[in-house]
């Protein structure tokens, strides 16, 4: 019996997509078999980072409504054995499915997958009580961002509230420089906001944009240091221990080197 | 399963604690019960009743006073905890009003309450939860930035308050708000609204806020007997 994690913020554009298909992928490099649900109906986007637009035939909405089976909407990763996609449909709207059809589809996948990831939608109606209906864990992604910390605040709230005892955060987009500036705010700062407990954190990397265009998840560069965050944290949702790595190191070597020898701004 | 009623001392008077999952006549009964035995242990102290999340109507209240007078006690403060719920907690809850308590007698300190009706709170408040109630609040936890704390009585924070707090709703003007940090980013007192310094400063100490002429005050907390 496999288990079912949402992937939600509140805000847009934090990354829950990018998060997603990267962890899903990395589980799936684990040797794990994976779904990754895409339940943004309407602004499907999972498939298209994944490279798997051109394979859809059904989508989330048919299966809700019977029009096909489970089995049938499943896209198979071009890269990965265990790894499937179910995508969302992109010309109906959230309340095309309910948050019981929702909970159904998840609890049959659960039967078949390891691991079942739900891309949330957005915003905190009824695309975001469809998308937690399901699931057994929650991670919360969010920026260092006042405003994207204060709406995964509001988020983690209703998670509570609905009975998700334990949400985990993941913070997306750090900037090493920008912390050690005061520009940004720190990991510490952002825990102490939201007080829940930390998955990982994932440095700002142009490969993701790059990743992200091609349809290639940025976890299979090797060089890619928000890839390697992403490895973590997949290997850390499998149980096992993977201490955070230290998102200073993104400094050039020059840098980093005059701090070794105490010259550096710290 | 936990006692019907269990007695719990403090240094300045007693709390009673009895159970709001059984029926309201077999938790009176067993109250009787357990003063006789413990009546004349008792004398002349404080006496709190925390009721859990049961809601009682005027006359089990009226009841509860009875059975206390029996033994010569007095409530100080009837205390109801609450919990916030509802559906998948997406409404924030306006907490039910709970039947009134006699005002306090004695206290003349300088933000005395002016009631001792008050409701318990465990937990956090995050973004976009609210708790509104006719008496005092105490919130056993922090208040996050977007929540929103609203009393007729004082507000009290075991912890840090990042977000709204409206202490004496609406016209109270004796109310006041403790927290153990305290940074709102808003505080109202009466109708009177203050708001933070736009770069305040990180209290490293439990801090008071009050009204003196018609302007909110903060102040270090400074514990004072009886007040």
């Amino acid at each position: 019996m496999g288990e079912v994690i949402v992937f939600t913020s509140g805000k847009g554009g934090v990354g829950k997509t990018t998060t997603t298909a990267n962890i899903g992928t990395a589980l799936a490099l684990l040797g794990k078999k994976v779904a990754m649900v895409d339940a943004d109906i309407g602004l499907r986007n999972l498939d298209v980072v994944m490279g798997l637009e051109n394979r859809i035939v059904y989508d989330l909405v048919d299966v809700a409504e019977g029009f096909c089976r489970l089995k049938q909407a499943l896209i198979k990763d071009k890269r990965f054995d265990g790894l499937y996609l179910l995508p969302a449909a992109q010309t109906k709207d959230k309340d095309a499915i309910s948050p019981d059809q929702m909970r159904k589809i998840c609890a049959e996948l659960k039967e078949e997958f390891d691991y079942v990831l739900i891309d949330s939608p957005a915003g905190i109606e009824q695309g975001f009580r469809n998308a937690v209906a399901g699931a057994d864990r929650a991670v919360v992604v969010t920026t260092p961002d006042v405003s994207a910390v204060r709406d995964a605040d509001r988020v983690i709230g209703l998670l509570e509230a609905g009975g998700m005892d334990d949400p985990r955060l993941v913070i997306n987009r750090i900037r090493a420089e920008m912390v050690r500036r005061g520009d940004m705010m720190d990991i510490d700062d952002v825990i102490d906001n939201l007080a829940i407990h930390l998955l990982g954190v994932v440095p700002e990397d142009e490969v993701i944009v790059v990743s992200t265009n091609r349809g290639e998840p940025a976890i299979l560069s090797r060089s890619s240091r928000a890839g390697q965050a992403f490895r973590n944290i997949a290997r850390r949702l499998t149980g096992e221990n993977v201490p955070l790595m230290h998102i200073e190191d993104d400094a050039g070597i020059l840098q980093r080197m005059a701090r070794l020898v105490g010259l550096g701004r710290r | 399963m936990r006692a019907p009623v269990v007695l719990r001392g403090f240094e300045d008077g007693i709390v009673i604690h009895l159970d709001d999952r059984r029926d309201f006549v077999m938790v009176e009964a067993a109250l009787r019960a357990r003063l006789a035995t413990a009546g004349r242990l008792l004398g002349n102290v404080a006496v709190t009743v925390n009721v859990g999340e049961r809601e009682l109507t005027p006359a089990q209240l009226g009841r509860l006073r009875e059975a206390l007078a029996e033994f010569n006690l007095t409530p100080a403060r009837v205390v109801r905890e609450v919990r916030l719920d509802g559906e998948a907690g997406l409404a924030a809850k306006a907490m039910p009003v709970f039947p009134g308590t006699e005002s306090a007698t004695g206290s003349d300190g300088q933000w005395a309450s002016r009631s001792e009706d008050t409701l318990l709170y465990r937990g956090t408040l995050r973004s976009g939860q609210k708790v509104q109630y006719q008496g005092n609040v105490v919130i056993l936890g922090d208040v996050h930035a977007g929540a929103e704390v609203v009393a007729g009585g004082d507000v009290v924070v075991m912890g840090t308050l990042r977000g709204m707090a409206h202490a004496g709703a609406p016209a109270n003007e004796l109310a006041v708000v403790v927290a153990y940090r305290l940074l709102p980013a808003q505080l109202r007192i009466a109708d009177v609204l203050g708001r933070a310094p736009d770069h305040p400063e990180k209290p490293d100490r439990p801090e008071l806020a009050r009204l003196q002429d018609r302007q909110i005050i903060v102040e270090p907390y400074i514990f004072r007997q009886g007040g």
